[in-house]
């Protein structure tokens, strides 16, 4: 068996791709990608569409390399800003900022590979704008981790993968997807290029949000897989997970909702300055004179600004975890401003992206302004796993005392017992 | 074509019927592919069912409902479909002018087409926001015909109305219009493309030179009076309808949920539980649901209690209040109930109920779309001004009704001194 890719894939140039010189351009680039998708975005007929267009400014942006390092063509962007970039392409579109959201918790792994022909093909890939996937969840089992996908070894030994994932997040559009499978050893997890056979992405996320996030199926028919493809090759036990295995994953999500609320709320200003009519009874001139439509916007602007701010806190303690080394005494402290930041982001664009129309009026629900897309979005993204059980952990540590836990805890404590 | 539709003998009978009729016409709602289709089928169910006739005083060979029970049926049928209750909410406000047109065949006809099950549909609104008049206006030609020209939207009801019951302006102050859905130059357009409430068809409706029954004509002084003045509980008719719209559409999504989870969810695996509908999170979420969802219905039934009483005793100036703010209450309450439990479900419901086949963001969709209507801040506004300042609670549009009236009493009377 070879540990080095034997295929041409690894032979390909990269692309082109800006290289920032801090991260304060970096941002820059997110507020001019998130301009130029929120135009395509805002068309209510690209809504059933695949963002390919958007998926090619977010390539061209460059803003899906910064956490790469200046040597690979990255600035090695904090927390801070990979979060602060989510939230702004989230701001146009949800679910395109979905799409960096899954590239960046991805790329983590790849970042902590050995440094090995593949990871450097990928990085070289991520370093040109191309974005990695992933598919992990199934349906049809007990829960969202029961895996029936499974691999088997061929008579030349190689890994060969049947199953169906689905929710998986970005592959669609993705240059690398992340997969894993169940073998008579033990879980296997594999990265595959797009392109490879026996790999099918199927167009099929037909959800009434989140659209663009291309979280449809991903198919494995008799995929056969390189060994220098599989990362953790079949025998031993599956690595111990972290407490804080989902945090990035977990900032990342609540960036996409804070950043969906800020999206309604600017949509729900313009739509209030230039098209609503002011109301029969308000004895004023213009709808965004009437005091009581003034008071409800104070409302959206203080949840806004709460979401916001627990985002911004939480990527900084983020920071100052990772410079640290992550040590154990603060996993607590992190995983409670991540989960308290998800609540208030949850909150803040599930109450704007609704309510908004109770001050925009009757016109508003027209198609044609295509403004429940927020709502429909922030819905569809917020059920990726439930709030409640966020809630569940923030008030089991302040009335019991119990260390939080992420969703990964079962996992954790399956792991424990076995 | 209509099946002959159903008498109803009791007011009991009338909601055994709209219960069929709901449990039918929800079969239809639950399937996606028909959320963008024009609601033929349901339409008839909704007639045939006899819910549609209830509303006709005894005197005239009805039922003689009570509000109670109208307003009932409205929420039963708005459970299954909110477009389709507000189809049905539409008309029980338009036929009721048919009751106290003249004693003529003109008004025995549309008697009888209440009775075969014809509905009623409205042209009220403009363009460019509700009581501000604008295109759509009544004149007389050089032969002496009267003709109705312009364009309303938001015409609840009228694609499939046999009766559109509209409102004009004129020279002589604003005039109320019923026209049939097959008068020569009248076009009802199939363009009403919201994100919710597609079902009751509230899009726009042509007038182009339509002709008009010398009947409707404007009331001048050759017709005598002024013209009518709405009284203030005017709109509490349509008020306390919208209020059971929303509280039916609360009920269904309720129902949706907890079947949801019942029969299609697996346990989220942080509960370390087999069934979903175990977890108590999700158990004492359904219950703050279902205390939302029997606020509203409470609201709604005293309000309706409250109209009954009322109309027995119209001089009752306290009741009257008390009616207007029992309804606001109710509009309150229904609006909060359907918006939260038809968003706030999906947090429960998970990832998979998303899923376009399920067809659960319906709901939200037909809520969020019906309860702009008009904005219940402004029903909130009211009952806060009642009790901090003891002011009077109105419907919505009164001032700006006053002011109209003034215009058309002012306009009238120039008439007069002129023709003098």
């Amino acid at each position: 068996m070879s540990t080095e890719p034997a295929t041409d894939l690894l032979d390909r140039e990269p692309l082109f791709a800006p290289r920032f010189a801090d991260e304060a351009a970096a941002i820059a680039a997110a507020h001019e990608a998130a301009a130029l998708i929120a135009a395509i975005s805002a068309d209510p007929a690209e809504r059933s569409r695949i963002p390919h267009e958007q998926s090619a400014i977010l390539e061209r942006s460059g803003v899906t390399t910064v956490a790469l390092s200046p040597e690979e063509g990255g600035i090695g962007a904090s927390v801070a800003t990979i979060v602060e970039i989510t939230r702004i392409i989230s701001a146009a579109d949800g679910g395109v900022g979905q799409l960096v959201q899954i590239h960046n918790m991805m790329l983590r792994g790849i970042l902590r590979r050995p440094d090995d022909a593949l990871r450097r093909r990928v990085i070289a890939d991520i370093a040109a704008g191309k974005r990695l996937g992933h598919a992990a969840a199934e349906v049809g089992g007990k829960h969202k981790f029961d895996i029936r996908t499974s691999a088997a070894r061929n008579a030349q030994g190689q890994w060969v993968v049947n199953g169906a994932k689905f929710y998986a997040t970005g592959s669609y559009l993705a240059e690398w997807i992340p997969s894993g499978a169940k073998t008579e050893d033990g879980q296997i997890g594999f990265l595959v290029h797009r392109d490879t056979p026996g790999l099918i992405l199927d167009d099929d996320w037909h959800s009434f949000g989140q659209r663009h996030s291309v979280s449809g199926g991903v198919r494995f028919e008799n995929l056969v897989l390189e060994d220098w493809q599989v990362s953790l090759p079949g025998a031993g036990a599956p690595q111990k997970p972290e407490r804080t295995g989902l945090t990035w994953a977990q900032i990342n999500h609540a960036a996409i909702d804070a950043g969906i609320a800020r999206g309604a709320f600017e949509a729900a200003i313009h739509y209030l300055g230039n098209n609503s009519n002011v109301w029969i009874d308000a004895e004023v001139e213009r709808a965004v004179q009437e005091p009581l439509i003034i008071k409800r916007i104070g409302d959206y602007a203080v949840a806004l600004r709460v979401a916001e701010s627990l985002l911004r806190d939480a990527a900084e303690l983020y920071d100052a975890y990772n410079a640290k080394g992550r040590p154990s005494d603060l996993d607590d402290e992190l995983i409670l401003a991540v989960a308290a930041a998800r609540v208030k982001t949850d909150e803040a664009a599930l109450l704007i992206s609704s309510d908004m129309f109770s001050l925009l009026g009757a016109s508003s629900s027209y198609r044609k302004f295509n403004l429940d897309r927020f709502w429909a979005d922030v819905r569809v993204h917020t059920t990726h796993d439930p709030i409640r059980w966020r809630l569940h952990h923030v008030g089991d540590y302040y009335l019991n005392g119990t260390p939080p836990h992420e969703y990964s805890a079962a996992a954790i404590r399956r792991h424990a017992e076995a | 074509m209509i099946t002959k539709p159903t008498r109803l003998a009791s007011e009991a009978e009338a909601i055994a019927a709209a219960h069929a009729a709901a449990a039918k016409i929800a079969l239809l709602a639950r399937d996606a592919s028909l959320n963008d289709r024009v609601p033929h089928e349901a339409a008839e169910i909704l007639s045939a069912s006899g819910v549609t006739s209830i509303y006709v005083p005894r005197e005239f060979g009805g039922l003689g409902a009570s509000i109670e029970t109208v307003v009932e049926t409205v929420r039963i049928i708005s459970t299954a479909d909110g477009g389709v209750g507000q189809i049905l909410q539409i008309h029980n406000v338009m036929i009721r002018g048919v009751f106290s047109r003249p004693d003529d065949a003109f008004r025995a006809r549309l008697v009888a087409d209440i009775f075969a099950g014809k509905r009623f549909g409205n042209a009220l609104a403009e363009g460019k926001g509700k009581g501000k008049g604008g295109g759509t206006r009544l004149t007389l030609d050089e032969q002496g015909i009267w003709r109705l020209n312009g364009r309303k939207t938001f015409a609840t009801g009228c694609y499939l109305a046999e009766w559109i019951s509209i409102s004009a302006t004129s020279d002589h102050g604003p005039v109320g219009v019923l026209l049939h859905r097959d008068a020569p130059g009248l076009t009802l357009e199939d363009d009403w493309h919201a994100f919710g409430q597609q079902h009751s068809v509230s899009g726009s409706v042509h007038f182009d030179n339509v002709e008009v029954d010398p009947r409707f004509a404007p009331k001048t002084q050759t017709a005598g009076g002024a013209p009518d003045f709405m009284p203030r509980t005017g709109l509490t008719w349509p008020q306390i309808l919208h209020a059971a719209i929303d509280t039916g559409i609360a009920r269904g999504a309720l129902e949706a949920a907890t079947a949801y989870i019942r029969d299609n969810m697996r346990a989220w695996p942080e509960s370390g539980l087999a069934r979903a509908a175990d977890e108590q999170h999700t158990i004492k979420r359904i219950g703050e649901y279902a205390v939302a969802v029997r606020a509203a219905e409470s609201a709604l039934r005293y309000a309706a209690r409250t109209f009954d009483r009322f109309k027995a005793d119209p001089g009752n100036r306290a009741l009257e209040d008390e009616l207007i703010l029992a309804t606001a209450t109710a509009r309150a309450q229904s609006d909060e109930a359907s918006i939260f439990i038809g968003s706030d479900l999906f947090a429960l419901t998970g990832a998979n109920s998303t899923l376009d086949r399920w067809n659960l963001q319906r709901f939200w969709a037909d809520a969020r779309v019906h309860t702009t209507h008009d904005p219940i801040r402004w029903r909130i506004y009211h009952i806060g001004n009642y009790y901090l300042n003891g002011v009077p609670p109105d419907e919505y549009g009164r001032a700006a009704r006053l002011r109209q009236q003034e215009i058309a009493i002012a306009t009238n009377a120039a008439t007069k001194e002129n023709a003098l």
